[in-house]
């Protein structure tokens, strides 16, 4: 039996000696640390650590250098999860409430990159459930959502288009991406996104929305698979109109659906069941 | 020939059926079994499909065994097809 073990400590591999307790371990790397965290949970008691652990000791209230502050975000992130993740690319159309919300979850999550096209500017009728602030009126979406993704998770890689999305450039500006999000208002334009991205890749999956304006139950909103490479969600039918408008709630739930299905299409599992 | 025809959203609703079976002549065009199977399920069936000139609406999304059916030009259906429609619906 070896006298060591291999364990990551904030993401670096380290040798320490076997028997080695966790609490003896941040009491010896970092004293006062308030918050240990192994193998992406919070650790309330005291274990005698083991080989392949992953361990972060973190002090609440310290704002970390930056070369640490990933290290530190990645501690919450489920192992196995976080380093598939962190090689994909997601592509978003569209970056209002649907396209706003998703980024958010997804950059949290610590995705590798973003690709995100909208071609409107931050009103303030779009601050009910857009997530964007006051003093970000006027300006681009993607631009605006761009910077608070910044401010989130500056490790995620995001490459912003303002444009209109078209037929004819949907293929280019989304070539890259393993999975593709449909977060159009437009009910036409939703079904561009799915016919032009779908024609040029067949086997890259979409994730759509349709149905999730009101505030009709959230448990009426559901993930389903539509055909082999289409995920949609939404209750289908409820669309938004005069006396049924598109509320944080509801297009939050929807969003949401969308982002695990994502997360769940590039860990190679089933969106729906 | 038969094809298998798949209706999601509002569409489901009228017609109060998922799935079901369509028989179809040769050369029949994804377009002619949408308004065939209108004829069968009343006027709103049809008036989410197609808009006042028969066209199909933009918003529909047609899937021809998985791969969205270009609606600018006439597409065959073949015996053991699975034609899909979903309405898309605003918001967002």
């Amino acid at each position: 039996m070896s006298d060591t073990i291999q364990i990551k400590l904030s993401e670096r591999p380290e040798e320490i000696p076997a028997g080695t307790m966790l609490f003896a371990l941040r009491d010896a790397r970092k004293p006062g640390a308030d918050v240990v965290v192994r193998n992406g949970a919070p650790a309330g008691e005291d274990c005698e650590l083991q080989d392949g652990d992953d361990v972060v000791f973190i002090t609440r209230g310290e704002i970390p250098d930056r070369d640490q502050l990933e290290n530190l975000m990645a501690a919450r992130h489920t192992p196995g999860v976080h380093a598939k993740i962190k090689q994909a690319t997601v592509g978003i159309a569209g970056a209002g409430g649907l396209g706003s919300a998703i980024a958010i979850a997804l950059a949290r999550i610590g995705i590798g990159r973003l690709i995100v096209a909208d071609f409107d500017v931050v009103e303030p009728s779009n601050l009910n459930r857009q997530q964007f602030f006051i003093d970000q009126i006027g300006l681009p979406k993607v631009e605006a959502l761009k910077e608070n993704l910044d401010r989130i998770n500056p490790y995620v890689a995001i490459d912003t288009h303002l444009l209109k999305l078209t037929p004819a450039n949907v293929p280019e500006v989304f070539g890259a991406v393993d999975v593709m999000v449909e977060a159009f208002d437009r009910a036409d334009q939703k079904a561009m996104i799915v016919e032009s991205f779908c024609r040029a890749f067949p086997a890259k999956p979409i994730v759509v929305a349709t149905g999730l304006a009101g505030h009709m139950p959230s448990n009426t909103v559901v993930t389903r698979k539509v055909g082999k490479s289409m995920v949609v969600v939404g209750d289908l039918v409820t669309a938004a109109q005069p006396g049924t408008g598109l509320m944080a709630p509801r297009v939050g739930v929807a969003a949401h659906h969308q982002a695990n299905a994502v997360l769940r299409l590039l860990l190679g599992e089933d969106p729906e069941q | 020939m038969d094809i298998t025809l798949k209706l999601f959203g509002q569409l489901r609703h009228l017609a109060d059926q998922e799935e079901m079976i369509v028989g179809v002549e040769d050369d029949t065009t994804v377009e002619d079994v949408l308004m065939e199977v209108s004829a069968d399920f009343g006027d709103d069936f049809r008036n989410i499909l197609f808009d006042e000139k028969g066209m199909l609406r933009p918003s529909m999304m047609v899937l021809l065994n998985d791969t969205p059916v270009d609606k600018s030009d006439p597409t065959i259906v073949d015996d053991g097809d699975t034609l899909t429609v979903l309405p898309a619906i605003a918001g967002g």
